[in-house]
This record gives structure tokens, C-alpha cells and sequence, in this order.
């Protein structure tokens, strides 16, 4: 796969560890930092 | 992830907000965030539709035992981090991705190993020069 930037965000809609469901347009208008993380271990 | 903390204010007085995203099942994500007090929202990625969409590589065996990572995997043993359990997906690499308030994406990092994540001053650079 290449780059994606300078492309639009992949649209989401995702829980939490809490049961909140966050989506991408909830933090438009922010910055919005994705970290992926490997296995949490 | 300490990275990250050390500079928690720094990105909030920038408006960048942070989530991550886990693979893992909800009752480990619970587990992790009451371990860390995790102050950011951790997102269950169950399906892994985000992983890929984003293009987040699995590792190959190379990747997780070579001589570079068996030494970040010491250093880390030596904090007292243990590696993960049996059974855990010890394949799945992450990344991190930047987007802008407009829903651009600035930064798209795909990790190419265990302990390849971009430098947080890399990340504090883009959302400055804006």
C-alpha cells in the first residue's frame, strides 16, 4: 500500500475499552493522532 | 507509548487528540487501560478493518527476532516490560497515522518492526508548521 497522506482519513466507527463507539467525524475540526498498537501484551 | 506521555500536555496545548487502537479483545483493552491509567480513549479494532485500511503489516519472523529487536526486547525486560503471552499475535505491526482538523491525513506510518514507531518530534513538527 503507499502513502495515504495528503489524503482524506479513512471514515470509522469503532468502541472503546469502555463501550463508548468513537467515529472519524468526531474529531474533525482536531488534530487526531491514530497510534496502532501491536499486541497490548 | 511513554514517548507519547512524556509529551501529553505539549500535544493537548497543539489540539492534537489521541486514540489508539487495539486488536486485542475488549476484556485485555479493559485490562490495559486500568494497568497504564491510560488517559486516552483505546479502540477496539476486533475485525482489524482499520489495521488494514490503513495498511498495517503482520511481521515476518525476521522482523520480531533479529539481533536489533532481541536488544530493545532486554531493554525492555530490564524496565520490568515483559513480552506478551502465549498465544498473543505477536505478527501484527503497528503504525501511526496524523490527520489534520480538515480529515487529511499528514502522517501515515507503517511500522516496519517491533520498535519502529516516528520520532514524536517528527509528529510535534507537522501539526506546528500548520
Amino acid at each position: 500500500m503507499g502513502s495515504l497522506e495528503g489524503k482524506p482519513a479513512v471514515a470509522y466507527e469503532l468502541p472503546d475499552a469502555a463501550g463508548h463507539v468513537h467515529r472519524m467525524e468526531d474529531d474533525r475540526g482536531h488534530w487526531l493522532l491514530l497510534v496502532f498498537h501491536r499486541h497490548l501484551g | 507509548m511513554s514517548q507519547l506521555r512524556r509529551v501529553e500536555q505539549e500535544l493537548e496545548s497543539h489540539d492534537v487528540r489521541v486514540k489508539l487502537v487495539t486488536f486485542d479483545a475488549n476484556f485485555l483493552a479493559r485490562a490495559y487501560v486500568q494497568q497504564t491509567h491510560l488517559s486516552w480513549p483505546l479502540l477496539v479494532d476486533a475485525e482489524r478493518s482499520l489495521y488494514q485500511a490503513y495498511g498495517m503489516l503482520r511481521a515476518t519472523w525476521w522482523q520480531l527476532y533479529r539481533p536489533s529487536s532481541i536488544v530493545k526486547y532486554l531493554g525492555l525486560a530490564a524496565r520490568g516490560v515483559l513480552p506478551g503471552k502465549p498465544g498473543e499475535d505477536w505478527n501484527q505491526l503497528g503504525g501511526d497515522v496524523l490527520i489534520d482538523p480538515a480529515g487529511i491525513v499528514r502522517l501515515h506510518f507503517v511500522s516496519t518492526g517491533p520498535h519502529d514507531r516516528p520520532p514524536i518530534s517528527r509528529i510535534l513538527k507537522l501539526v506546528e508548521q500548520v
